[in-house]
């Protein structure tokens, strides 16, 4: 909770995408918030339609985010409740941390496997 | 460039303005994406047809079409090579939200069967300003394209 972008999204952020980082691979990492649950259909074909596919991987995060962080968000970044909003985001960032760990191993893997095949 | 309508439904008004705009109104109620509320669930772009200038033409929608906008300037300026760029024409009808809430519902289980014709129906009542707007942006797009290229005459190129 103490990252800097934390809990810090604001309206205009919608559509951008920030860099966070460099991963193991030298890959570059970035973030994407879309304002909707089902945007990977879209993203994909975005960059299918530009032949972009080789050099860009959408990786969904939307299913890991359960109703605690849905709530907190929205008390804190629709209401400005950031207190109140934060105690719930806290429970739901403990109760998806395991399963996002897992999806950031299962991404690595998968593109371990792409590298040896 | 290759041009992609983005409306708050894809398969209704995007769909609607980007046949306008291909001249093939004609072809909207047989035309296997129009109202096919399985193929707006999938949230993919759907390919239209070539335009007057070769360009290829897609709609799709997205309850913010904006965003997509702004999404697709940010992949294009982080791409390393861009061969085939698309432009987005986000486009509404002002005042229409009916239409966007009936395909919302016709998403739904069970009564989703009932809301489905009902959104198309509210799309075929408007299908003529939908149909002029695409024939507009057809307009507006031949007009710049000759503008690019200087026009030859009996006396040389003209300014």
């Amino acid at each position: 909770m103490n990252l800097p972008d934390f809990d810090q999204t604001t309206p205009d952020d919608f559509g951008k995408i920030r860099h966070i980082g460099k991963d193991a691979e030298k890959n570059d990492i970035y973030v994407l918030g879309t304002k909707s649950r089902d945007a990977g259909g879209l993203l994909s074909s975005l960059i299918d339609a530009q032949n972009l596919s080789q050099e860009f991987r959408f990786i969904e995060t939307m299913p890991y985010v359960n109703t605690w962080l849905r709530f907190g968000g929205w008390l804190s970044r629709r209401l400005s409740l950031p207190l109140i909003g934060r105690l719930f985001i806290a429970i739901g960032i403990k109760e998806a941390y395991p399963k996002l760990k897992t999806l950031v191993r299962d991404v690595g893997k998968t593109r371990l496997m792409e590298v040896l095949q | 460039m290759n041009l992609l309508f983005v409306a708050r439904t894809g398969v209704l008004e995007a769909l609607t303005i980007g046949l306008g705009y291909l001249d093939q109104e004609d072809q909207l109620e047989t035309n296997s994406a129009f109202g096919n509320i399985a193929t707006e669930k999938k949230g993919e772009l759907i390919y239209l047809g070539k335009g007057r200038n070769g360009n290829d033409v897609y709609c799709v929608g997205y309850k913010d079409p904006e965003i997509v906008v702004r999404i697709n300037e940010e992949i294009k300026s982080l791409a390393e090579k861009l061969e085939n760029p698309l432009k987005v024409i986000p486009v509404s009808v002002p005042g229409n939200h009916s239409i966007y809430t009936l395909s919302r519902l016709a998403m739904l289980p069970l009564v989703g069967n009932y809301f489905a014709p009902k959104a198309k129906a509210a799309t075929l009542k408007i299908k003529d300003q939908l149909i002029k707007a695409g024939k507009n942006l057809q307009e507006k797009n031949s007009e710049v394209t000759p503008a690019a290229k200087p026009l030859k005459t009996e006396h040389g190129i003209e300014k």
